[in-house]
Order: C-alpha cells, then sequence, then structure tokens
C-alpha cells in the first residue's frame, strides 16, 4: 500500500513537473512581445480604456522595424482612440531567419499575426502563392478604402487573379548622398542630372587622401545592379523574352564601373567591404567616403550624432542615368507591404486599423526616415519632419528638390526565381572583383547560369 | 494487471520512468522527433510556405542532386581541410602546452587560464573580433605584418586565397585550451615510475616525451580528436559571422550551406539530405576511431 502511495504521488510529482515546465516555457514566449508592445506609464491607461464587457479585440500586428523608431508610437494612439480594437506590434528581423520565423508563425494556429509587413516583391509573391495572405478586395470596398485616390493602383502589384493582396504603406526614395564640405572643397555642386560617367568623375574627384569617393553597402547594393535598374527598371533581372537580362550592356557597365573604381582605390574593395560589414551611414558620416548611391533613409543617421558625430551636411542629389532624360529611382518605390493573414479571425478589425495607418497612422514613422506612400501626404511637412532640428546636418534644398521629383520606380513583380538569380548574378560578380574571371567571361556565366536557373523553375 | 502491480520491480521501474519522464518528453518532442521527421524530410520536396500540405515525395532525388551541387563538393572539400589541418595543430600544440605547464613554470595559473579563456569565450563575440583583427587595410594583424617589412600583407577573410586559413588559425586558437587541460588531466595520470626508471637507464628528456609521455597519453589523444573532429565538422559560427561562405565560396562548408538551403532558399528537403549525409560522415569517422582504439589498447 504504502509503495503503491509512494508511486502515485511521484507520478503526480512528475506530471507537475511537467506542466509547470511546459507553462514556464509559454511564458518565455509572450514575454518579449508583451514587454514590446505596453510601455509601462502606457499600460495603466489602456486597462482603463477597455470597455465594460471586456471583450476588446487584440490584433497582432508584425513589422520589421524596431518598435522605438515609430511603430510603437503608432500602435500607442490608435490603442488610445479604440479601445475596443488593441493592437500589439511585434518587431521580426528582417533577414532570412527573421522572414522564416514570420512565415511559421503565420502557420501556426496560435500566436499567427493577424497584420504583417513583407519588405520586396520576391517574399511577397511567394507569401501570395502560398496562399498566405487574404485577397483584400472585398475587405477595402467594405471599408471604403479609396485605393486610386491614397496609393494610386499603379503602384500596387497586380496578381494573376486581378486582386490586391497587399497595400503599400511606405514610399522609399533613392538618393546620391554627397559629403557638402567635401563636395565644396573640390568646386563643385549637386548635380540636377547625370550620367554614370559623371558620377565616377565626381567620385573620383572627391577621392582625396583618407577619404574615398564612393562607397556601397555590398549587403544592400552594387554598381551592376544599380545600373541595369536606371536601364531597365521593370523586371531588371529579366530580358523581354523572358530570359535572364545578364547580358545586357548596362549591367556589363555597371559591374565595368565598379571595378575601375575598386583599382583604382576610389571605392573599398568589394571583398573587404563585405568582410569588414560596412554600411553606408557609418562610411559617409565618419568621413571614410565622400558620396554614396543609397536611400533617403540615411537621414535617420544623419541625425542621429550620438553614434555618429559629424558636423558636415549631407546634400541629396537624384540617381545617374543610363539613358539620358531618364528618372528612374533605384532602392527607391514602394515598400512595407501590408498583407493580412487569411486565418486571421478579425479580418474586418484589422482593415479598420490598415486604413487608418495608411491614411494617417504611417506619418508617425516619417521621424524614423519612413515616407508614408499616401499621396494626400502634405510633401513639406514630411520635409520637415524628416529635418527636424538638425538643419545645421540636412541639406534642405536638396533634400526638397528630391521629395518633390517624379520618379519611375524599379519593380520586381514578375520575376521569377529572384533569391536564385540574384545568387548567381552576386557569385559570379565576386570572381570578376576578386580578378578570378574577366569580365567576357563573367557576362557569359551569369547569362548562361541565369537562363537554366530560370528553366529549371518552370518545370 | 493487479499481478503486475504487484510485482516490485514493475513498481520501481514505473517510479523510474515517471521521474525521467518531464525530461525524456522534452527530448522527444524537441531532438528525437526532429531528427526522425528530417530523416523523413530527406525524402520529399518540401514547399515549406503551404505548411506540411506541401511535402511531396520524391524518393532519392535529393541524394542524385548532391553530386552536381559544386557548392555541396566544395563544402566537402573545404570541411575535410578544416579538420585535417586544424585538428592536428590544435593537439600538437595543446600537448605541448600542457607538458610545459605541467613542470614548473612562473605564473602557471594564469597562463593556464589565460590559454582556456577562448574556448570558454562565445565564439560569436570571439569571431567579431577576429575579423576585425583580420581586416586587410586597418586591422591590426597587417599593420603589424608591414611594421616588419611585409608590404603586401594576405587579404585574410577578404581573399579566396587565405579566408580558410584565417578561420582555421582562429578556431585552432580556441580548441588550443581545452586540449591543454585535457592533456594535463591525462599527464597526472602517468606514473612518476616510468620517468625514473627510464632516466635510470639514461633516457634524455625527448626520448622519454616520445616514448613515455606520447604513447602513455594515447587514450586522452584519442577523446581529444574525437571531440576535435566532431567539432571541427559542424563549425557554423565563425562562417556564418565572419565570411558567410565567401569570398568565391572558399568558406562554404557543410554546416553553413545546409543553413543557407534551409533559410534561404526553403529547400528544406535538400538540406535535410545534405545534414544526413554530414551526420553520415562524423559517425564513419567516429566509427573508424572507434576500431582503431580497440587495437592500440590491446598494446596496454
Amino acid at each position: 500500500m504504502k509503495k503503491a502511495f509512494s508511486a502515485s504521488a511521484s507520478f503526480v510529482l512528475a506530471i507537475s513537473l511537467l506542466l509547470s515546465g511546459c507553462g514556464k516555457g509559454g511564458n518565455n514566449e509572450e514575454s518579449p512581445a508583451a514587454s514590446a508592445s505596453a510601455s509601462p506609464s502606457e499600460s495603466a491607461s489602456e486597462a482603463s480604456a477597455l470597455p465594460a464587457d471586456g471583450k476588446a479585440i487584440t490584433l497582432k500586428f508584425w513589422g520589421g522595424v524596431p518598435p522605438e523608431s515609430g511603430p510603437q508610437n503608432v500602435v500607442d494612439t490608435w490603442n488610445k482612440a479604440n479601445p475596443d480594437i488593441q493592437v500589439e506590434y511585434t518587431r521580426y528581423v528582417n533577414d532570412d531567419p527573421g522572414n522564416l520565423k514570420l512565415e511559421t508563425a503565420l502557420l501556426s494556429n496560435t500566436d499567427a499575426p493577424d497584420l504583417f509587413m513583407t519588405y520586396g516583391d520576391d517574399r511577397m509573391t511567394k507569401r501570395q502563392e502560398a496562399g498566405m495572405t487574404e485577397p483584400l478586395d472585398d475587405l477595402i470596398a467594405q471599408a471604403g478604402f479609396d485605393v486610386d485616390g491614397i496609393i494610386g493602383s499603379e503602384n500596387i502589384k497586380k496578381f494573376p487573379d486581378g486582386k490586391y493582396y497587399y497595400l503599400p504603406a511606405n514610399k522609399n526614395i533613392g538618393a546620391v548622398l554627397i559629403n557638402m564640405t567635401a563636395l565644396e572643397a573640390a568646386g563643385e555642386k549637386i548635380p540636377a542630372s547625370w550620367s554614370w560617367d559623371e558620377f565616377a568623375a565626381l567620385a573620383t574627384k572627391l577621392n582625396k587622401g583618407e577619404m574615398k569617393g564612393t562607397t556601397l553597402d555590398p549587403a544592400l547594393s552594387t554598381f551592376g545592379d544599380l545600373v541595369l535598374q536606371t536601364a531597365k527598371a521593370k523586371d531588371s533581372y529579366i530580358a523581354e523574352d523572358g530570359k535572364s537580362n545578364f547580358n545586357s550592356p548596362a549591367l556589363k557597365k555597371g559591374m565595368e564601373l565598379q571595378k575601375s573604381l575598386e583599382d583604382q582605390g576610389i571605392m573599398m574593395k568589394y571583398s573587404e567591404a563585405v568582410a569588414g560589414k560596412i554600411t553606408v551611414q557609418n562610411e559617409l558620416l565618419t568621413g571614410k567616403a565622400a558620396m554614396s548611391a543609397s536611400q533617403i533613409y540615411i537621414i535617420r543617421y544623419i541625425k542621429d550624432v550620438q553614434n555618429f558625430p559629424h558636423d558636415f551636411k549631407i546634400g541629396f542629389a537624384p540617381y545617374p542615368q543610363f539613358t539620358a532624360g531618364g528618372n528612374v529611382n533605384p532602392g527607391g518605390g514602394m515598400g512595407d507591404y501590408m498583407s493580412i493573414n487569411k486565418n486571421s479571425k478579425n479580418k474586418e478589425a484589422v482593415m479598420k486599423f490598415m486604413s487608418w495607418y495608411l491614411q494617417e497612422g504611417n506619418m508617425g514613422m516619417t521621424p524614423g526616415g519612413r515616407i508614408p506612400s499616401s499621396k494626400k501626404a502634405d510633401a513639406a511637412q514630411i520635409a520637415s519632419i524628416l529635418i527636424g532640428e538638425d538643419k545645421n546636418l540636412i541639406d534642405e534644398e536638396s533634400l526638397k528638390a528630391m521629395l518633390a521629383g517624379s520618379y519611375t520606380f524599379p519593380t520586381s513583380y514578375d520575376v521569377p526565381v529572384p533569391t536564385e538569380l540574384k545568387a548567381v548574378y552576386r557569385e559570379e560578380l565576386e570572381k570578376y572583383l576578386l580578378g578570378a574571371q574577366p569580365i567576357d567571361k563573367a557576362v557569359e556565366t551569369m547569362k548562361s547560369r541565369g537562363d537554366s536557373t530560370i528553366q529549371g523553375a518552370k518545370k | 494487471m493487479r499481478q503486475l502491480w504487484r510485482r516490485a520491480s514493475f513498481r520501481e521501474n514505473l517510479a523510474g520512468y515517471l521521474f525521467i519522464l518531464p525530461n525524456l518528453s522534452g527530448y522527444f518532442l524537441f531532438v528525437l522527433l526532429p531528427i526522425l521527421f528530417s530523416l523523413y524530410l530527406v525524402f520529399n520536396d518540401w514547399e515549406y510556405l503551404k505548411g506540411f500540405s506541401g511535402i511531396s515525395w520524391v524518393g532519392l532525388d535529393n541524394f542524385k542532386a548532391l553530386g552536381s551541387d559544386p557548392k555541396f563538393l566544395k563544402a566537402l572539400q573545404n570541411n575535410t581541410i578544416f579538420t585535417v589541418v586544424s585538428v592536428p595543430a590544435s593537439i600538437i600544440l595543446g600537448l605541448v602546452l600542457a607538458v610545459i605547464l605541467n613542470k614548473h613554470v612562473y605564473f602557471k595559473n594564469t597562463l593556464r587560464t589565460l590559454i582556456f579563456l577562448p574556448y570558454v569565450s562565445s565564439l560569436v563575440a570571439v569571431s567579431v573580433i577576429w575579423s576585425i583583427m583580420y581586416r586587410a587595410s586597418d586591422g591590426p594583424i597587417n599593420q603589424v605584418l608591414r611594421n616588419f617589412g611585409i608590404s603586401h600583407p594576405p587579404g585574410w577573410l577578404s581573399s579566396p586565397d587565405s579566408a580558410l586559413f584565417a578561420i582555421i588559425i582562429m578556431s585552432v586558437w580556441v580548441t588550443i585550451g581545452y586540449a591543454m587541460v585535457i592533456y594535463l588531466a591525462g599527464l597526472q595520470g602517468i606514473s612518476k615510475d616510468l620517468y625514473e626508471a627510464s632516466e635510470i637507464d639514461g633516457a634524455s628528456k625527448l626520448r622519454q616525451f616520445f616514448r613515455i609521455t606520447v604513447p602513455m597519453l594515447t587514450p586522452t589523444t584519442f577523446l581529444i580528436a574525437i571531440t576535435l573532429i566532431i567539432w571541427s565538422f559542424q563549425v557554423f559560427g565563425p562562417v556564418a559571422v565572419m565570411t558567410q561562405g565567401g569570398p568565391i565560396d572558399s568558406t562554404m562548408v557543410l554546416s553553413y550551406h545546409i543553413y543557407l538551403l534551409a533559410f534561404r532558399y526553403y529547400k528544406m528537403g535538400y538540406a535535410a539530405a545534405v545534414s544526413w549525409v554530414l551526420f553520415a560522415i562524423i559517425f564513419v569517422v567516429t566509427l573508424i576511431q572507434w576500431q582503431s582504439q580497440k587495437r592500440w589498447q590491446q598494446h596496454f
């Protein structure tokens, strides 16, 4: 009897240990999201704002921007005004494992986000094809959201079934950022329209002593890519015949441009830049490089004098063009694709939040360097929010000119296997830049590998 | 049932199983199940974004693809170079240091701690520091080399010729401490009588080292070799942090290739196949070592 008792007691003990173990695991997973979404000062007022029956809907919203760079403010503003629909923001890191985490969460039945951001046409296409996203047309009609008036249907990818699967919340603008002190010392002015050859000439002129003429973040862009986009803005990796576009003269020109800048010491060598994990903000703002073809979002770092102490102004020039008179804006275009999880139980509520976010809410992202996609957003207001107190660090005139311009934004809506094609380009480019193969061989291999990659995907 | 319950052994066993249940269930859920699932995936193609319904049977196609995957072959080659160079280097240097530190030297404890420290440090932190030291244009290593009059020091991580060796040097630096500490323990187990007897016979110190120390340490060497070989085949952290497999795949290793296949290209089935190949390699190497160890042990 005694033994039986002890056995059953140990069984109870084991089960309770197991349960408490599981319970703890669950809590641990919850905590980062909880701590991220409720700042201590806010939680008290949130609790009192809840409706009497306590049946507030909680929406889970996943995005790649750190909460402190805008999303938290936006969500807090919404939560205060809408006690019945509470939004919880969770950040995922926008890299390979981070995106896999988001996708795994979307597949799960518990803890799945209702609303999520996608960055890049390639990932959007994958998620739509896998059926993870809800078609938005009915919800848009229900919410009375004016897609054409606010975003412009030409700025959204048309999926094969003619439906919307996302709405973009952010408009990126690409720009060449220039150290104004260096520019003035060289006796030059910010160019209004220019070619890639003129870009190379200016980089050569700006290259003085410790300061390189130009720089690129190798993880984000290469000159081959950029020049190719200025030559063919739509689906730049694909030629008209549906095969790869790697034999384009523009791509070759860009690759040769990069190689010659590197060989002359006007730009850090690609392999060193990769190994050193250099970033545009670090090179530009510490005076290691005078100019960089990048994007407006760098303003976030220009204003961050604590991490990047500097005292010179940064000016903004439009991108050089492959064909004279072009106005392609590489790096620019619609971003922050908002989609609704197909399995969300509160789609109408999500649409309500999304509609608000796209019309007003995303203005709260502007101080962090993200420009609203809305056509109705006030350009002057955006410029003043972007510049803020830092008129001595940002060249106001050229920034306003950049914001006011109209551009052709590159898109890659219909590129098959974009990840694989990019890898083909990068691998052959690397071999060329390191001197392991000449340019003609590089282009030839790229073209044939690209074609067979596309062919393989069609099977 | 009742009779079974009366048997004391059954009740004792049951209690025992219940006690290990919490841990065992975790093992089943997070270790065994994923392993079995990956074995199943080896024969499948998984469109990951479609969830479990995206799994389709492809038989041996994943293994057939291995032979025509240049990155896999390159990774296999790099892994082999990595192991063949780094393991003997760690063992030899670790043994020499252990023998020196086992004698009377000044600051013995301090030195031992210093040498062991890299092994217990975070590999990611260590990799970040080394990648700064390795920087080709302004890194401290190349600046020192330039001061010694070498005008063209190696590009280290930025050159396909030296990147793999740069990582090998770092990982040897990390594992020396481990080898040294195990050898120090092994040295305590060698009877002093042997050294005294050989001294009377007039053996030199060098002869003692090769005829007594090295053979007596064989079981220790075996242990270190197995753990280091397994460790070196699984090398991932330094590659992910320092080079991402580049430049031109010169540091592509199997574990990083698996990571890219799964997390960048979403080829879960193929990635599972490569990881089972990695498992098979480690398994075979370990089996061979077990067999040869049996032969060594007969000498004692």
